[in-house]
């Protein structure tokens, strides 16, 4: 119980409570009811109705290779049996329509397994806190400080594990039961189409129970793990060996094939139990010696073995082995001391500074964290907009100066547009009237009457574009010209999600680059020192604030390329020297620029803001001398200053998602 | 010189220091004071890392609020936390520090070395603080504050926390940098002051008591120094009624020595005067 309380100490909640933050971000960026996220409608019915037939037919072909000799041998052979026998035990299974999209968007997200593996870590680490304050002797001289104390630490991390995964996918599940409903959960898991392999006959909600505990169980062991591991080696050691292990178990789940010969890998695999959804989206038989075992099985002897192993051998390490660092790690540390000292350099004030908050205070990590993860998501996503196409060629013939005589032009050819479709229509209702009635012509001028109409609606937003451009050219006596939409569309308008997930990571890269930026002198009582110095106060003065701002400036603008840059790949940026003033939505812009200046002006308006935020964590940091500490101030003053932007109506521009998202122009 | 003139440093309604006049030349002078007497205090405001409520301190003639920066750059400190980056190389720490004194590149790294040697620490330039003792961490500080030669040496609590044979290697190292420069030495710890100081401030309540030389402290309260031999408990019984005085054993037994004025007719007056007895004649009363 006691050290129960000393984990799970203030700092140990709060930071529980920063990850439910992100966890619920993330979340519902990602939940936005507009988007694809499986099929509906029709294509869903349809689905439903072709199950049994799918079902059916995987038996029959499966029945069908095992007739044939090639096949009727070996590892291949014994899968499609397997598989067959399994599949033959749904027969019945009737899998219903309903709304899925929640499910689907719960079942997919991955990210709060992430933010319980980060947590689960800082509980371990938190464990050998006695290491780092030089207690470990004080302890391990008492009664129950050895293997009792080990045993309570293991019911620390099983709690953790149930505790973290159920809260956090909990609230995921609550996020989407509020935005789409869950509807009958007790529909066989087949309902939802990214799981019509799914060999098993449960329902939605027995899969989520089963999804839950194997996520928990596989959580505890990457703990127990980690813990085990922490035990035998120091810290550098700690977050090599564990970074190799995680890089390897996720290479072998992503590029061992599942049925190649050592498909052991991918399943027998942390990372892929985690996930749970191989194991759910097929028949999973591993190969062992060129025969097909239950994958399942096997995975939960194995794990279970692993539990317990892991369980003797940190009984005995911690009950056993005395508190001594590992060779390997002094001489490798004092190699690299002495290189440090005969290449030393010494830097300016403002390179020591650098140095200090960039590398010792670990600002680079989160930077390149944040935008590490941009660029993944960013990846992720496919750029795709549907340009219409005849719109596309009104505009290319529309191209350049909007003058008089082009809006003429357009406005002619509109109105020869509309006189047409008037002319159509009286036809139709000329052969409408007229007996014997004329389908033939009735269905072609209805065909012409609506291409007539895909041709206004093609060039009713050129129109506009060329009104609005020649209208700022009266008003001003400045020249604009036609500019391409679309990708400035996609960029400033449509890709929400993309801005709000780089404003989201901005603002988290920020906060975590400048949180001890001056606590960090008071965390190590370095200030009277520095403020005693002949140049000491400058550095708060003058070379702190210089960080600030070039640290909080360049991140939103670096992270704001990412998005262009991906969208660059898939659509070209036209027009870049015209008048932004030329460009759909921005017509009435106040200031004449280009577009190329536009966007950099956009640049330093969110680097500004970026700027804004890292002042305020600046300052929080002034008032405080622990990093985490001010990391979570910072973060709870965002998320109230988010809220109240939301809550009062007219003022959702100024929430600090949107400031540094566009949205605002 | 170092001058004093009328310093007062208030916190709210609380009076830390009452008008302090002092006049400091080069040697060590040590500070005298039990906890809470306002040695720190003093030191602080003399590195200017706080506000003073009243008075002046000047150096050679001029308020140090006026020399500003060019002030510290005469100062080296070393404060009574051990404050350091831990992940900092020795050597890279001295640099830092270097960096901070405004120290030319190619002289920051020659000084570093050759401080680090001065202190017995130069095989140890490229192990991280985090790994140091008590003492080491101590001689780094010592080292940092030596940087760029200052004129002025503030050292809070040097010693504190060290071994007896670290503590006499640091007093040997401070008596040494002693020559031509101003060195402040704050303790609790008479003998380190007995040692290495020539001038002594003995501070009581946020004021100064006596300031003069060792010799002539111990001479002053000459006479006023005793001991009664007795049992344990007995004597135990009269510290505790007088509310004063210490325990102490000697080969025949165990004595209670008292430093006061009026000393109880049945204590022997003794010859061999201490600058301990001085502290206590003066914190007691």
């Amino acid at each position: 119980m006691v050290e129960f309380r000393r984990i799970y100490g203030k700092k140990t909640l709060m930071l529980f409570f920063l990850l439910m933050i992100i966890n619920i971000g993330i979340f519902i960026f990602e939940a936005n009811p507009n988007k694809e996220i499986t099929i509906t409608g029709e294509l869903l019915n349809e689905y439903l109705s072709e199950y049994p037939e799918f079902l059916n037919k995987t038996i029959k072909q499966g029945k069908a290779r095992t007739g044939i000799k090639l096949f009727q041998q070996g590892f291949a052979s014994e899968v499609t049996s397997k598989s067959v026998e399994r599949y033959e035990a749904l027969i019945g299974t009737e899998p219903k329509a309903g709304d899925n999209r929640g499910m689907v968007l719960f079942l997919q997200s991955h990210v709060s397994e992430l933010l319980v593996l980060f947590f689960m870590l800082h509980i371990v680490t938190s464990m050998f806190d006695e290491r780092k304050k030089g207690l470990v002797n004080m302890v391990r001289a008492t009664s129950g400080g050895r293997a009792a104390l080990f045993l309570y630490r293991v019911g620390i991390l099983i709690i953790t594990a149930l505790f973290g995964t159920s809260i956090m996918m909990g609230s995921n599940l609550i996020g989407v039961a509020f935005t789409f409903g869950t509807d009958d959960l007790l529909r066989p898991i087949q309902s939802l189409p990214e799981y019509q392999k799914c060999p098993y006959g449960l329902s939605i909600l027995g899969f989520l129970i089963v999804l839950v505990m194997i996520k928990a169980l596989a959580i505890f062991l990457v703990g127990l793990l980690m813990y085990v591991l922490r035990g035998l080696v120091n810290g550098f050691f700690f977050y090599v060996i564990m970074g190799g292990l995680v890089i390897a178990e996720l290479l072998c789940g992503i590029l061992i094939s599942p049925v190649a010969s050592v498909n052991l890998f991918k399943y027998i695999n942390l990372f892929t139990v985690i996930k749970s959804e191989d194991f759910f989206n097929g028949c999973v038989y591993l190969n062992i010696f060129d025969s097909a075992v239950d994958g399942v099985k096997i995975s939960c002897i194995v794990f279970v073995s692993l539990l317990v192993i892991l369980g003797l051998l940190g009984f005995m390490i911690h009950g056993k082995r005395y508190a001594v660092g590992t060779k390997g790690g002094e001489r490798l540390g004092a190699l690299l001391g002495r290189l440090r000292e005969r290449f030393a350099i010494q830097h300016t004030l403002l390179g020591w500074e650098c140095y200090k908050l960039y590398i010792k205070q670990g600002a680079v990590i989160f930077i390149i964290a944040c935008i590490g993860i941009h660029i993944q998501q960013s990846a992720k996503y496919g750029y795709y907009y549907p340009v219409p196409a005849q719109e596309k060629l009104y505009y290319i013939s529309y191209k350049g100066e909007i003058t008089e005589a082009k809006v003429n032009k357009a406005e002619k050819w509109m109105n020869t547009l509309k006189d047409s479709q008037e002319n159509y229509e009286k036809r139709l209702e000329e052969i409408e009237n007229t007996i014997p009635f004329n389908s033939q012509r009735y269905q072609s001028t209805v065909a012409a009457l609506n291409n007539n109409m895909d041709l206004q609606k093609a060039f009713a937003p050129v129109l506009e574009d060329l009104r609005n451009g020649y209208k700022y050219t009266i008003e001003t006596g400045k020249s604009v010209s036609l500019v391409e939409p679309y990708t400035y569309d996609f960029l400033l308008n449509r890709d929400v999600q993309t801005r709000q997930r780089a404003a989201f990571l901005s603002i988290a890269a920020i906060i975590g680059a400048l949180a001890g930026i001056f606590a960090f002198e008071r965390h190590t009582n370095m200030e009277q020192t520095i403020n005693s110095t002949y140049r000491g106060r400058k550095i708060a003065l003058v070379y702190k604030p210089v960080l600030i701002f070039l640290t909080s400036f360049s991140i939103p603008v670096i992270i704001s390329l990412v998005q262009m840059i991906n969208i660059n790949k898939n659509m070209a940026f036209p027009d870049l020297d015209q008048a932004v003033q030329g460009m759909r939505y921005l017509n009435d812009f106040g200031i004449y620029m280009s577009l190329r200046s536009f966007f950099i002006f956009l640049l330093v308006i969110r680097g500004l803001f970026g700027v804004l935020i890292g002042t305020i964590t600046a300052v929080l940091s002034r008032l405080g001398d622990d990093k985490f500490v001010i990391i979570c101030r910072a973060t709870i003053v965002i998320v109230i200053w988010l809220f109240l932007a939301e809550l009062v109506p007219g003022l959702e521009f100024l929430s600090p998602i949107n400031l540094l998202g566009y949205t605002w122009v | 010189m170092l001058k004093i003139e009328n310093l007062v440093k208030k916190y709210g309604d609380f009076t830390a220091l009452k008008g302090i006049n002092l006049e400091l030349n080069e040697g060590v002078t040590g500070i005298l004071g039990a906890n809470g007497a306002g040695k720190s205090t003093l030191l602080n405001l003399i590195t200017d890392n706080i506000k003073r409520t009243e008075g002046k301190i000047l150096y050679n003639d001029k308020d140090i609020l006026s020399l500003g920066a060019g002030y510290r750059k005469k100062v080296g400190y070393t404060p009574q936390l051990q404050g350091m980056y831990e992940d900092f190389t020795a050597g890279q720490f001295l640099r830092y520090i270097g960096a901070l004194k405004g120290m030319k590149h190619r002289k920051c790294k020659q000084e570093t070395g050759e401080l680090l040697t001065m202190v017995g620490l130069g095989e140890y330039a490229s192990k991280k603080l985090g790994s140091f003792s008590g003492g080491m961490r101590q001689r780094v500080l010592l080292a940092a504050a030596m940087l760029d030669d200052p004129e002025i040496l503030i050292l809070d609590e040097p010693t504190a926390g060290l071994d007896p044979e670290e503590r006499i290697r640091l007093r040997n190292h401070i008596a040494e940098l002693a020559k031509n420069r101003i060195v402040l030495l704050a303790t609790h710890i008479v003998s380190d002051i007995e040692c290495v100081a020539e001038k002594v401030i003995v501070m009581k309540k946020g004021e100064v008591i006596k300031y003069a030389s060792p010799t002539d402290l111990m001479v002053e309260i000459e006479g006023k120094v005793g001991e009664r031999e007795g049992e344990f408990d007995e004597l135990n019984t009269l510290k505790d009624s007088l509310n004063k005085g210490q325990i102490m054993r000697r080969a025949s037994g165990y004595v209670l020595r008292l430093a006061d004025k009026n000393l109880p007719e049945d204590f022997e007056k003794v010859d061999d005067i201490t600058l301990e007895d001085v502290y206590l004649y003066y914190s007691e009363r």
